[in-house]
């Protein structure tokens, strides 16, 4: 695997290099942020929740036809830096290669077709929704934190290699990625995020002490050709009309957990579980569209999953179930954009249906929940107030951001947010991180 | 969402901004009703590609000033004007981009709607969006859409006041009152150079009559036979601010890639 990796990394930076070598234009640019968050409600109220410093750099060189691009990201998180009394730089120092690729665009060659390649590590989005993921959901996501650097993606890159067709209304790419990427998960010691995934230990009754819940592994898929993930997206921009096609097969990003016994006191009774992952294939139809209708635009998207392997309920599993069964999904998203005097509203409603039985699984047969977004901008664009609003109707717990965004030169800006997650009828997915409901000042200056 | 919000409603103001005074103005010295004679001056006119950098400086009444700088592609279609346009700077933008179809009208003088999509680099996605209010501000400077847009001559009625000379060119002085009174400036006094046609200068007044701003044309210049207008001052007297644009590196009928006015090419970053 690890000469695999090397060739690739040799093959690219020799394209880079000659491409380096021979560039008409070569661009610097990149970024600094600084944050600090602080819990504003349960018992870590006043404590800080986020102290983090970033630097982004972005190299862009281009020659005739050709493209090379990187963007770095160097962070430090001073909680992670201190790990009880001590100060370790390298605890919380990460660096992360955030996009490295290589372009190639041939001339037209007639009717204005042209063809394209990107070799590398790359972002790629699907869909026309806004921040929720309809068919966008087959890529890896960072989940391993409620917030990211400003300079940060909220989403991860592949490492594929896409081809690509297009004319004047068209754009036909067929994406193959080799290497899988799993999606982000807080499963790290000391993560705030962890024990709303996995708890650290659950009471049982009839049993006289609390069972410790252990991480395990997740395994994931064996590198291999025929295990890369492949993806193809057919879009039209028509007048009056966008539409795109979309089909994927390949590992879901998110694992499966299955749950095991993993020691037994005396008298034999459990004393802990250890939780592993692993992932699983799934196909995936999908269709949108845009239509701008008199003083809005209109956006459509709708997703098939099909035989997604869908997490089975941690009881079931230790009773003996198998950790996942297969079931068709379909997803749907309805949404509106409106802007009126430099008020922008951007308003989406979404749900997912799952076919067949669900008795054995974690979710409910159906889920939904409404978006609402807000802004505005004035004294010359200087100074932004913007909302985001979200609730899950099943359990009616919801999510508010409020921010406030001020451009104290062209180069640097302010950022006062507010981020609460509110519980419903039950806690709610947006509900149980109440505690995590944070208000956090944060710096950008970009070069 | 502030850079969505921001950009969202980029409409086609470069478009017309280098032609303003090429474009309107002949109608003004002969008849200011006569639509046909504005329509021939404006085919004349107008390039087969344009290309050119386009800087607005904001100026605040302290004199601080923010700075903006955008690249713009033009090119005639049969069917249609296509224009990209480009952000450089500020930095938290850069690499935003516009794609605009603006179709011609039909034998019936009926146009199809414009086509708009904005590209953002840090969604690596492309949307489909619609125009503006024409009277809102663009991009928070003191110019609005409907200053350098392609305002038409079916919106105003036309008066010519007489004649005076700014900057030391004789010009004709015409008042433009608009039909609807609804709009942000009912009225506009505008100075247009003898010579050829050009905008020298021009007043607008708002819903109550009050002078709010004044437009200062410079740098005009002729290339490839083609009135040009290389920087436009844009003063707010109410507010004290102002807006310098400057546009740069002009070049007319260059051979352009039809490729570059579409969705994909806004996509992959193709235009800078």
């Amino acid at each position: 695997m690890k000469s695999k990796l090397s060739l690739v990394i040799a093959l690219w930076v020799c394209c880079f290099g000659a491409t380096a070598g021979f560039a008409q234009d070569i661009e610097f640019s990149g970024g600094t942020a600084t944050e600090l968050g602080l819990f504003v409600q349960g018992e870590n109220a006043g404590h800080f929740s986020n102290a983090r410093q970033s630097v982004m750099g972005n190299l862009d060189v281009r020659f005739d036809s050709c493209r090379a691009y990187i963007q770095g990201l160097l962070e430090f998180d001073g909680i992670k830096a201190f790990n009880g009394d001590k100060f370790s730089l390298t605890n919380g120092l990460t660096a992360s290669l955030q996009e490295a690729y290589f372009t190639w665009t041939s001339n037209d060659f007639g009717l204005s077709l042209n063809f394209s390649t990107t070799i590398g590590r790359q972002l790629i989005s699907f869909g026309k929704a806004d921040g929720i993921s309809i068919t966008d959901a087959v890529f890896p996501k960072r989940l391993a934190a409620i917030s990211f650097s400003p300079l940060d993606a909220s989403k991860l890159p592949l490492d594929a290699w896409k081809f690509s067709l297009s004319g004047m209304i068209f754009n036909f790419d067929i994406i193959y990625q080799p290497f899988f990427t799993a999606t982000s998960l807080p499963l790290n010691e000391g993560n705030a995020l962890k024990k709303h995934l996995i708890p650290e230990s659950v009471s049982l009754p009839g049993l006289p002490n609390a069972i410790w819940i252990n991480v395990g592994s997740l395994k994931q898929p064996e590198l291999k050709f025929l295990n890369g993930n492949v993806a193809s997206v057919l879009s039209f921009y028509l007048p009056r009309v966008d539409f795109s096609f979309y089909g994927w097969y390949g590992f879901d990003t998110v694992p499966v957990l299955n749950y095991a016994v993993g020691s037994m006191t005396t008298p034999p009774v459990p004393d802990e579980i250890i939780v592993n992952g692993d992932y699983q294939r799934y196909g995936l139809l999908g269709f949108d569209a845009a239509l701008p209708i008199s003083q809005v635009v209109l956006r459509f998207e709708t997703a098939y999953s099909i035989a997604k392997a869908l997490q089975v309920d941690a009881v079931k599993i230790l009773q003996g179930e198998k950790h996942f069964e297969r079931k068709h999904l379909l997803k749907m998203l309805l949404g509106l954009d409106w802007t009126y005097k430099g008020l922008t509203l951007t308003s989406q409603y979404y749900g997912d249906v799952v076919f067949g039985g669900i008795e054995q699984l974690t979710r409910k047969r159906y889920e939904h929940g409404t978006t609402l977004s807000l802004s505005y901008a004035f004294l010359q664009d200087t100074l932004t107030l913007g909302l985001n609003y979200a609730i899950n109707w099943n359990e009616f717990d919801s999510y508010l951001k409020a921010y406030m965004n001020y451009a104290l030169t062209d180069a640097i800006s302010l950022r006062l947010t507010y981020l609460g997650f509110f519980p419903g009828k039950s806690q709610g997915e947006y509900g149980r991180y109440k505690d995590l409901s944070d208000v956090k000042l944060e710096a950008v200056f970009r070069w | 969402m502030k850079l969505f919000k921001n950009y969202f409603t980029v409409k086609h103001w470069f478009l017309s901004a280098l032609f303003l005074g090429s474009v309107c103005v002949p109608l003004f010295s002969q008849n200011l009703t006569d639509y046909e004679i504005m329509k021939r001056s404006e085919e004349k006119s107008s390039p087969t590609t344009s290309s050119y950098t386009a800087t607005m400086t904001l100026v605040n009444k302290k004199g601080n000033t923010r700075v903006r700088e955008v690249v713009f592609y033009t090119k005639e279609f049969s069917d249609s004007k296509r224009s990209v346009v480009v952000f450089r700077t500020p930095k938290d933008v850069k690499g935003v981009g516009y794609l605009m179809w603006e179709y011609k009208a039909d034998a019936n003088g009926k146009k199809k709607d414009n086509d708009s999509w904005l590209y953002l680099p840090a969604m690596k996605r492309v949307r489909r969006i619609l125009g503006s209010e024409s009277g809102d501000d663009f991009m928070g400077t003191d110019f609005t859409y409907d200053d350098l847009g392609d305002r038409g001559l079916t919106k105003d009625n036309f008066t010519l006041l007489g004649e005076e000379t700014v900057n030391n060119a004789p010009c004709y002085k015409i008042e433009a009152t608009s039909i609807d009174k609804n709009e942000k400036n009912p009225r506009r006094i505008l100075w247009v150079r003898k010579d050829n046609f050009v905008v020298q200068a021009c007043e607008f007044y708002n819903k109550q009559n009050v002078l709010q701003r004044v437009l200062t044309c410079e740098n005009v210049y002729e290339l490839e036979g083609i009135w040009t207008t290389g920087k436009m001052t844009m003063k707010n007297v109410i507010t004290g601010s102002s807006t310098v644009l400057q546009m740069d590196n002009v070049q007319y009928n260059q051979e352009i890639q039809d490729s570059i006015f579409t969705v994909v090419s806004l996509e992959r970053g193709a235009i800078k």
